[in-house]
């Protein structure tokens, strides 16, 4: 089955008066239809501007976005359009992504009558009200004629949904869209987000730098792990949280504070070397991870850049993992297992 | 030995557009010697208007209405709210230093980190020339380089690497009592992991005690000795740390509980808290809570209740059904 | 509607300024209907204080002042208004274009909007109006909306750019509603406030810049203009008659007044635009 969605060997560049930052680099992704996938990094990993990638709002330097197999960015002009809206990022910002002096109503009509997708303002106004209701913002016309600032940032939130939802796209990529939002809600957002999945087949992307989060989302999906650019490991969500193939993972996994006194204060951290992060302008030769990494071998990590290479079920980016043929979970004794 | 800080019945006012806001609602609580407590709530719930009264930083146009914040070290006493001019300043940063989250703009963005330390120095009256000696100390302390960080400017550091030096002049004047608000949020899985180790092996180090404000559960789970949980302003549950998070017995920290989820380990029982935070200019009637409650009957809209001891030393929750909260959880000790 | 009178009424500045708006638009176009033109020349009247019959005395001429008072605004408010409407259009529809399409042509703007921007007004007014002798409403109001509407471009295009970054605005582009719909339905109603008050302030500009130039004799002197009436005074020796101070002081009262409830109002709207500080 064709993936709805393809980068292949996408790169992207920024200049900077500090110099040429890669953003992201040589990235392979496939999205299946109808998958939860998941994009987990810190920050400067480049999930962000993967997630801008998959939504047509900005090109690639190197390589080619795919969608429904068709390259996005050699596409004419109404191709090209239709291609946008099948693919709509919810930002992450709740009092940002929507305009202040526009109505709920406004806001969500506007597409809907500009794409002809309605005829006049009442059916708008109607199928405005469905859409909320499909985020669960009820009851619908309570919401309509009010202002974003009336709202909370949960409802904003549902609201930008409901926005994206207006042109009918086939796949939502959610950029740290439960980030900004109260802690006892954000587990319902992400339930109207994997809600769409199951009532209208929408693919949905979420990225995030919460780990917590990405196995909610992804339970019985796949999480990607990027870092410094790179998506460092990919595969099952249960297999990455169980036993990381690449150490990177297994330290994020070991590292995150739980909301669990006996487990979290009793986990087995991954120790890793070095300080900070390098930074984006200066990386390292060889697998970007090694100046960190517990497993780094000198002559091997240094030297040669790591392929994606399938290990138990997963794709992992690391040379020790994947010769030893076993997670770097295991090899570093660490993970819930 | 008498509790370092006793906060006792205090309630902070907003005077807003659409009138007076009663931002904290008659919080009482105390911090031992070396104690770690930390202050769990969300948006709304009043946890940063009682951090910044605490240290006395609140806007102008918030008032104290009540209450008492009692500081004993050494053998004196003082109310807080009481103190003026001299004497707030000494007691501020030699006493009680605060660290407030790392965003810029805890940072006068035109001067270095050097020179944040001189004007906190000079600001409680430390030696110039010791300065030095002492700002390379607390940078090592906090595991960062003084001779990076010291000639740079606020936005050339990481997140993390900013927080460490907002701990380090917190700690300029080895105070007995650290406030920190929020001091993990917005910060990588990693950086979370070395802020919260940090702070452990300095409290370790130097046994000063500390408050901690978060929206974070799983930063209380790391650090804390004692929790309390706030919601529309008030202290709805206080416990140790083991208590409230095995041993719930308010609805909205059983249901904090389960909104988030984890990482390791089974998934378990979770579920959003329905509803939205309260708005304060208009409080429901009766329980705050009683809107998003599984456990509402009709007595919660009678009255809010009071903190209620339940069935263990020193917790207490404010809420009438307790013990159907306990029946949920399984623990049949209730 | 009611919303927004309520909103401008709600500061007292807001109100006065309305009200003395409305006043001083009633009495400039419909008053002359009552009061009928200024009456005819009789120099046996010249320079009477007030009376009963002549509220505010006479003039130069024997004519009365208070008839000369309100037929006086109607040419200068609708010059005033129809140059607000040039400059606010120029400025708005210039300044979103330029930042809009950008490159060479937002340069090309720019510069011009520097040049614009550092020409005094009133040398080139009066050089202008000295060579063409303007006489059509028109004409003037577009000479007057060019030299003033340099300002406001720069702000539109400043705030278009930074909207251009906004969340909101890269998610309309997303759903691919149109540049039209981004930039009239998006962008510019966050600067309603901006826009309204410029309009507002472009109309005191043009009023002081043709009391300027008619005081300087340079526009045809037809008609009765409070700006006239002061040339005349000025012209015809006013200031040394003990009784013709009402022919002095009225229309600059008028003139003054006038300016002080446009601003006033401005003022007024600071609000209106805002929807937070709208009704919760």
């Amino acid at each position: 089955m064709t993936a709805l969605l393809a980068l292949e060997n996408v790169s992207r560049d920024f200049r900077t008066p500090g110099g040429t930052i890669v953003a992201v680099r040589d990235v392979a992704l496939d999205v299946a239809p109808g998958e939860a996938l998941c994009l987990v990094g810190e920050s400067g990993c480049g999930k962000t501007t993967t997630g801008r990638l998959l939504a047509g709002i900005i090109r690639p330097t190197r390589g080619r976005v795919l969608f429904e197999g068709h390259d996005v960015w050699t596409a004419r002009g109404s191709q090209r359009g239709r291609f946008r809206r099948s693919v709509q990022l919810v930002h992450q910002d709740p009092y940002a992504s929507l305009n202040p002096v526009r109505t709920i109503r406004q806001t969500l009509t506007a597409p809907l009558l500009h794409h002809g997708i309605v005829r006049g303002g009442r059916a708008a106004e109607q199928r405005a009200a469905e859409l909320l209701e499909l985020v669960d913002l009820e009851p619908a016309d309570q919401f309509l004629p009010k202002y974003p600032h009336q709202l909370s940032g949960g409802q904003r939130q549902r609201v930008s949904i409901a926005r994206a939802l207006t042109v009918g796209p086939r796949a939502i990529v959610a950029d740290e869209a439960v980030s900004m939002v109260d802690v006892s809600i954000r587990l319902a957002l992400l339930d109207v987000l994997l809600g769409l999945r199951e009532r209208l087949g929408v693919t949905v992307v979420l990225i995030t730098h919460d780990l917590a989060v990405a196995r909610y989302f992804a339970r019985g999906g796949r999480i990607a792990v990027m870092y410094l650019g790179r998506v460092v490991e990919i595969g099952p969500t249960e297999a990455i949280v169980g036993a990381a193939g690449h150490p990177y993972s297994a330290a994020l996994v070991s590292a995150i504070p739980e909301a669990d006194p006996e487990v979290t204060r009793t986990k087995r951290r991954v120790p890793l070397r070095g300080g900070e992060i390098p930074s984006l302008l200066d990386l390292p030769p060889g697998c970007v991870f090694h100046p960190r990494c517990p497993l780094a071998e000198v002559g091997l990590c240094d030297v040669r850049v790591p392929d994606l290479l399938p290990l138990g079920g997963r794709a992992v980016a690391c040379h020790v993992a994947v010769r030893e043929g076993r997670p770097a979970a295991e090899l570093l004794q660490v993970g819930s297992v | 030995m008498s509790a370092l800080l006793d906060v006792r019945d205090l309630s902070i006012d907003y005077r807003t557009r659409r009138g007076d806001v009663r931002a904290v609602r008659s919080v009482s609580f105390a911090v031992e010697p070396g104690e770690a407590v930390a202050v769990i709530g969300e948006s709304g719930s009043g946890k940063t208007t009682l951090a910044v009264g605490l240290i006395r930083l609140s806007p102008k146009n918030a008032r104290v209405a009540s209450g008492q914040v009692v500081f004993s070290r050494n053998g004196l006493t003082q109310d807080v709210l009481e103190m003026e001019g001299d004497e707030l300043r000494r007691w501020r940063w030699r006493d009680c230093a605060m660290v407030f989250q790392s965003a810029l703009n805890a940072f006068n963005p035109v001067i270095t980190i050097w020179d944040h330390f001189v004007d906190t120095a000079r600001a409680h009256g430390l030696a110039r020339h010791t300065l030095r000696g002492q700002a390379d100390e607390l940078l090592e302390l906090v595991r960062l380089e003084p001779r990076r960080v010291l000639p740079a400017y606020a936005h050339e550091l990481s997140g993390g690497m900013r927080q460490r030096v907002l701990i380090a002049l917190s700690l300029l004047l080895r105070p007995a009592l650290v406030i920190l608000d929020e001091p993990t949020t917005a910060l990588d899985i990693l950086t979370q992991r070395s802020i919260i180790d940090l702070l452990r092996d300095l409290r370790h180090e130097l046994g000063f005690a500390m408050i901690f404000i978060s929206h974070d559960l799983s930063l209380a789970a790391e650090l804390a000795d004692e929790m309390i949980t706030m919601y529309a302003g008030r202290v709805v549950e206080r416990a140790t740390v083991r208590d409230l998070f095995y041993r719930p017995r308010h609805p909205y920290s059983l249901g904090l509980l389960q909104a988030v989820p984890r990482v390791t380990g089974a998934m378990g029982e979770l579920g959003a808290i329905p509803g939205s935070p309260p708005d304060l200019v208009r409080l429901p009637r009766g329980c705050t809570y009683h809107p998003r409650c599984p456990f509402l009957v009709e007595e919660c809209t009678a009255e809010d209740p009071p903190l209620l001891a339940v069935d263990s030393p020193g917790h207490e929750a404010a809420c009438i059904r307790w013990r159907a909260v306990a029946e949920r959880i399984g623990d049949t000790r209730a | 509607m009611i919303e927004t009178l309520r909103l401008i009424t709600r500061r007292p500045a807001g109100l006065i300024g309305l009200v003395g708006v409305v006043l001083f638009a009633a009495m400039s176009y419909l008053g002359p209907l009552v009061v009928g033109a200024p009456s005819e020349v009789n120099i046996a009247l010249q320079y009477k204080p007030p009376s009963p019959d002549h509220l505010l005395g006479t003039d130069y001429q024997g004519r009365d002042v208070l008839a000369q008072i309100v037929n006086g605004g109607r040419d200068l408010l609708t010059i005033a208004l129809l140059t607000a409407l040039f400059s606010t259009s120029l400025a708005v529809s210039l300044g979103a274009l330029s930042a809009t399409i950008g490159g060479r042509f937002d340069a090309a703007m720019m510069a011009v909007t520097d040049v614009g921007l550092t020409i005094p007004d009133i040398v080139v007014l009066v050089v202008i109006a000295a060579i063409l002798r303007p006489t059509s409403f028109v004409l003037l109001a577009l000479i007057l909306a060019l030299l003033q509407c340099w300002f406001l471009l720069r702000l539109v295009r400043a705030q278009i750019l930074s909207l251009k970054e906004r969340e909101y605005v890269e998610a309309a582009r997303s759903l691919d509603l149109g540049v039209g719909h981004i930039v009239f339905r998006e962008m510019l109603p966050n600067m309603r406030g901006y826009i309204a008050i410029h309009f507002i302030l472009a109309m005191t500009a043009a009023i002081y810049a043709q009391t300027g130039i008619i005081l300087l004799g340079l526009l045809p002197l037809e008609g009765t203009s409070w700006g006239l009436m002061l040339y005349f005074a000025n012209s015809q020796g006013a200031i040394f008659f003990r009784d013709s101070f009402w022919y002095i002081f009225s229309p600059i009262a008028a003139i003054a007044l006038f300016q002080l409830c446009l601003v006033s109002l401005a003022r007024g709207l600071e609000d209106v635009f805002d929807p937070r500080l709208r009704a919760a």
